[in-house]
């Protein structure tokens, strides 16, 4: 069944098609919120409201859009608004791993490592450049979409994400010039 | 191509990070084409983009099973499913209402025949707006009042920004106070009943 159906069942009242919902999309949703909060405990919890924020809204979801489309910006919202509300645990997960098999330790040790200093790195960014690095980076959102979201300027989103990249960098120097 | 050695001036980070993003300027890629330390800069910018956007590591099965199990129960125990307009938007009729009976009267005031001619001590009363516009605007007021108290003190908490964006892009269905024909409904009654209205809009309780 797709979601269209499983959405108009659970419009209905039907709580194992939203079951089915979740099921489908919330490692989805969560992958996002980890990447934008850090913490996988965090990331999970904030997975949880998204969906219970979702079912409480779900009747005024018309299918204009798709329903993760809808889902996901309920859940970059609120991580959005526990970051600005300065709701922050300690980041026991970079957040950042790619699983390769012909790894050998000492790479994974080393990506591991990086993976680390760039977690740490994120937490210092204001939330604004924290959420847009995640859906420019990450979800690859076009900046239109992420300013719609986050409530800011497509210009200031994409600025955000400038300064975001070159303070990751570790050299953040905006006005120096090589002479 | 450009001799390095006569570069005197190079991009900034934030105009080199515009460029790894959207490949935003001609003259940064002909800079590129002749300086080895911005490509390394871009090189770095691009390293960091790349780990940016690259997977996290994946919850295990039995934390997201035990997150859909937390999210059904919370479904469960009261989250029931609730149009917006219930919670939030239920006062926008009565609100109309009161405003309607105000403007209405406040329109058609003067129109209206005296009934009997006002005693000498009401007189000046009457020069001012009718009792049952003050018990209309009074009524609106404290409505008005109490959905400012009935609010979340932090309005991210229960009615966060996220509610409007949604909105935006997949609108409630007549929520708007436009949807409510209330005015053409009250034009269409006898007047006899126009009154009935008004008089039970200035002295109803209104339940919040």
């Amino acid at each position: 069944m797709d979601d269209v159906r499983l959405v108009e069942r659970a419009q209905a009242g039907d709580a194992s098609a939203y079951g089915e919902l979740v099921e489908r999309h919330q490692a989805r949703i969560y992958a996002t919120l980890v990447k934008i909060v850090g913490d996988p405990d965090q990331a999970l919890d904030l997975t949880q409201d998204a969906f219970v924020r979702a079912w409480e809204q779900l009747t005024s979801f018309e299918g204009r859009s798709a329903f993760t489309t809808w889902l996901y910006r309920i859940a970059v919202r609120l991580a959005y608004d526990e970051l600005t509300r300065g709701r922050r645990r300690q980041s026991l997960e970079p957040g950042i791993a790619v699983v390769d098999p012909a790894e050998t330790p000492d790479a994974r040790a080393e990506r591991k490592a990086a993976a680390a200093e760039l977690r740490a790195r994120i937490e210092e960014l204001p939330p604004l450049q924290r959420a847009v690095v995640t859906m420019r980076a990450y979800d690859e959102l076009p900046y239109r979409e992420i300013a719609e979201i986050l409530g800011t300027t497509e210009n200031s989103a994409r600025v955000s994400f400038h300064h975001a990249i070159t303070r990751l960098r570790g050299e953040y120097a905006e006005e120096s010039r090589i002479g | 191509m450009m001799d390095e050695t006569r570069i005197t001036e190079h991009p900034t980070e934030t105009a080199l990070a515009a460029w790894v993003d959207e490949r935003a300027g001609d003259d940064i890629a002909a800079h590129l084409a002749a300086c080895a330390g911005c490509r390394e800069r871009v090189a770095a910018l691009v390293d960091v983009v790349t780990a940016l956007g690259a997977e996290p590591a994946p919850p295990d099965a039995a934390a997201l099973a035990r997150n859909r199990a937390r999210i059904e129960g919370r479904i469960g125990a009261g989250h029931q499913l609730r149009p917006l307009r219930s919670r939030s938007f239920w006062w926008i009729p009565t609100a109309a209402a009161a405003a309607i009976a105000v403007l209405f009267l406040a329109r058609n005031g003067s129109e209206r025949p005296p009934a009997e001619p006002a005693p000498a001590t009401e007189s000046a009363a009457l020069q001012g707006p009718l009792p049952v516009v003050v018990a209309a605007e009074e009524a609106a007021e404290e409505a008005a009042t109490l959905v400012q108290a009935d609010l979340p003190a932090d309005p991210g908490a229960e009615m966060t920004d996220v509610d409007l964006t949604v909105l935006e892009s997949d609108p409630l269905p007549g929520a708007g106070i436009a949807d409510f024909d209330l005015v053409e409904d009250f034009e269409g009654l006898a007047p006899d009943d126009q009154e009935a209205v008004l008089m039970e809009l200035a002295t109803a309780d209104f339940e919040l």
